[in-house]
């Protein structure tokens, strides 16, 4: 009976360990506090060409809607192109204090495009957003906030087959609203990335939070929710993280 | 019962999205995708006429303007040549977003000079 016993509270207490998602540590962005943002062309490592303009107009909509300013990607893109710059591995070497110079923007965002668009699978098709983003503080060059989204979901409405049960498995899958068009498919993966959604690791699905989401990017100074009014509350997730951090480190 | 609870809760939360901050001219966010690939832009002109109609009704309506809405307008009176045009239209988004002002002002400075 005691062994009994012993086993199951071993089983809560070790479920439990991993019950809640790792929280980020906003230190640097409660210093920071940044309201314009400058979406950087993104680095592509996917073959498919139309991802970076598909990732930043999407990025300008969920950005904006959380909240920030985002500077005009038309303009910033000319801006770039008269200076010789047409992708995103050059513009990653422009340093922080030329682009704060000519944007003058409180933080910049930097996009790495892993996979995306289309892929046709037997049963099924999927649309791949896979992408790093780091957010940074445009005079320190600290990093703000950063998220690592592997994102698919299937675009055939038919969800009970085989191949999509097993995709959802392994990751985030929902149904896309409308069409085929990899541009409007885009916009539910950037709302994922960066509005108040976090993968669920046990549920096995992006899920979106209302107050205790802890590793999204906090609402900015245009949103009704900025974050502010929740200071407390993300010093307490820097503070678990950080002692998560010492505890880990032994 | 558990399932009927989870369908209600389900229906709820569907029922509970959130409205959008902004008004987004329907078109906006498509027509920058196609100027970011370098699309020919032989319908700048039409492109103008929708956003500038779209702009008026809000404006009248008094609803929030997406940000980047003058921006992209003055960028494509830019593309015409209607440099009057895009820096009126530069000033109302400084004014409505005070963060784009240095921005806007060193594009400015730019353009004069041109």
């Amino acid at each position: 009976m005691k062994i009994i016993r012993f086993v199951l509270i071993e089983i809560l207490a070790l479920s439990c360990i991993a019950c809640v998602t790792k929280p980020l540590n906003y230190t640097n962005f409660i210093q920071s506090d940044p309201i314009s943002i400058l979406i950087m062309p993104p680095i592509n490592k996917s073959n498919n060409i139309k991802a970076p303009a598909s990732i930043m107009v999407n990025t300008l909509y969920a950005l904006s809607e959380q909240g920030y300013y985002v500077l005009p990607p038309s303009l910033v893109m000319e801006t770039f192109k008269e200076n010789g710059i047409v992708d995103g591995s050059q513009a990653s070497e422009i340093p922080l204090k030329k682009l704060r110079d000519i944007f003058g923007v409180d933080a910049v965002l930097y996009t790495t495009i892993q996979e995306y668009g289309q892929k046709f699978m037997l049963f099924d098709s999927v649309h791949i957003v896979s992408v790093n983003v780091n957010l940074v503080d445009a005079s320190t060059g600290k990093l703000l906030w950063n998220r690592i989204a592997d994102i698919r979901f299937s675009t055939t409405s038919g969800t009970n087959d085989a191949a999509v049960k097993l995709l959802a498995a392994t990751t985030a899958q929902i149904t896309a609203k409308s069409g085929n068009d990899e541009f409007e498919q885009t916009r539910i993966a950037t709302d994922y990335i960066y509005t108040d959604y976090e993968w669920n690791p046990f549920e096995l699905k992006w899920t979106k939070y209302k107050n205790d989401c802890r590793t999204c990017l906090p609402h900015g100074k245009y949103s009704p929710d900025y974050w502010k009014k929740r200071a407390g509350y993300y010093k307490q997730l820097s503070k678990e993280r950080i002692e998560i951090d010492k505890e880990e480190k032994k | 019962m558990k399932k009927n609870i989870l369908f209600i809760l389900m229906l709820f939360f569907v029922g509970c999205a959130s409205k959008p901050l902004y008004n987004w001219e329907d078109n906006h966010l498509s027509n920058l995708y196609y100027t970011l690939q370098d699309e020919p832009s032989n319908k700048v002109s039409n492109k103008i006429s929708t956003i500038q109609s779209f702009v008026l009704k809000c404006e009248n309506e008094r609803r929030k303007i997406a940000p980047t809405t003058y921006a992209y307008l003055g960028f494509l009176y830019l593309k015409v040549g209607d440099t009057a045009n895009a820096f009126r239209n530069f000033k109302k988004e400084k004014k409505l977003f005070p963060q784009s002002s240095h921005f806007l002002n060193f594009l400015m400075k730019k353009g004069v000079k041109k």
